[in-house]
């Protein structure tokens, strides 16, 4: 088949079954006025909604619960019921992050730049914001391990009255070795996270480099 | 401006509906994904300046909005509505043109996107140079990557799709 068939195949192919409709002028400006009906707007609504959950919750919880403590326990509960909820909070924060990176990601276009051109500059910015979230996680999740440490210390009576038998002392030691494998944790984690979208767009880059005859 | 536009979109309305049946041509709410790609050419319009053609411009666009709308739908599985009944044209058995015609639509369909991006504008008759500029690729790349893909094509016809 020589390449004027094909061309010849093609334009049959786009004038009778690729162009299905005709699209009137009216009905171009009503979609360009009307621009809530998008796609990318109704994907993003969707993550919206994810979005203000996270949000709502990881402000109420840390609130609600002083105000429960401060009003209704007395004595104060343990260390570890506050770690318990500090779990829930670290869970709210990593779910509305979450969000927040993918209502970045579908605002996001470079439709004006050539192909190749937008694929390395998504490749940067997504490149850029995985950085950013590390050492983000990297910070907080240090700071809060250690923090935790050093109240299971203080509540176990001090680093003088540390005893291996004693559930603060075992859970410190427990937290101290994490100290060491969260970093590791962490780069794993994101390597799951993000390995579909970065390993797209490096082969969608490689596709277009030069090949040989 | 908008008035501009819509002319201008009106007369070269068919690049949005090709590239909506190439790229989405298994996807169940295909009004959606055109509603799309025209909201990206009006939110672009501002940049286009007529050192090219809209029909050029309009191209540039509308792939690379349709590669970014299925790089996010990956990133949002469950957004993403699959028909199962319309990936099929819909073919006189009989003529041997339409049985080629549904055959290059299914060759086309299997290629990569950006493949898909380079034959479509090859067979729309876009130059070299053109083409080149879209895609981000030397004039010399390109041909040897229309070359491949031709021959991807005039294969996977003459083997029936197989």
């Amino acid at each position: 088949m020589e390449t004027n068939e094909l061309k010849n195949i093609w334009n049959t192919l786009s004038k009778n079954k690729l162009i299905d409709e005709q699209l009137a002028k009216e009905s171009i400006n009503n979609i360009v006025t009307n621009k809530g009906a998008g796609l990318f707007v109704k994907m993003k609504k969707k993550v919206l909604i994810d979005y203000w959950v996270y949000l709502i919750g990881l402000i109420a919880v840390p609130i609600v619960t002083t105000m429960v403590h401060l009003n209704l326990m007395r004595p104060l509960p343990a260390i570890q019921a506050y770690i318990g909820i500090a779990f829930v909070e670290i869970y709210l924060i990593y779910m509305f992050v979450n969000a927040r990176r993918k209502i970045k990601f579908i605002d996001y276009s470079n439709n004006n730049l050539a192909i190749k051109e937008g694929l390395i500059s998504l490749q940067v910015k997504i490149k850029k914001s995985i950085s950013r979230e590390f050492k983000l996680g990297i910070l907080f999740g240090i700071g809060f391990i250690s923090f935790t440490i050093l109240q299971l210390i203080i509540t176990g009576g001090g680093f003088s009255n540390l005893e291996f038998s004693k559930f603060s002392t075992m859970t410190a030691v427990l937290l101290i070795i994490m100290l060491f494998i969260f970093p590791y944790l962490l780069k794993y984690e994101f390597k799951i996270r993000f390995s579909g979208i970065t390993e797209d767009i490096n082969q969608t880059i490689n596709e277009l480099n030069p090949e040989s005859e | 401006m908008e008035k501009k536009f819509t002319e201008l979109l009106y007369q070269n309305q068919g690049i949005v509906h090709k590239i909506c049946s190439i790229y989405f041509y298994n996807r169940a709410d295909k009004e959606d994904y055109k509603q799309e790609l025209i909201i990206q050419l009006w939110k672009a319009f501002p940049s286009f300046s007529n050192q090219s053609k809209f029909s050029t411009w309009m191209y540039r666009v509308c792939l690379n909005a349709s590669i970014d709308i299925l790089r996010k739908e990956k990133t949002q599985p469950k957004f993403v509505k699959i028909d199962n009944h319309g990936t099929e044209l819909s073919v006189e058995p009989d003529s041997d043109k339409d049985e080629k015609r549904e055959r290059l639509y299914h060759a086309i369909n299997k290629l990569s996107e950006i493949d898909k991006a380079i034959i479509t504008l090859y067979l729309d008759e876009f130059s070299y140079k053109d083409i080149a500029e879209i895609i981000g690729i030397s004039e010399s790349n390109t041909g040897v990557k229309i070359n491949r893909i031709k021959s991807l094509i005039l294969k996977s016809i003459e083997n029936g799709n197989k």
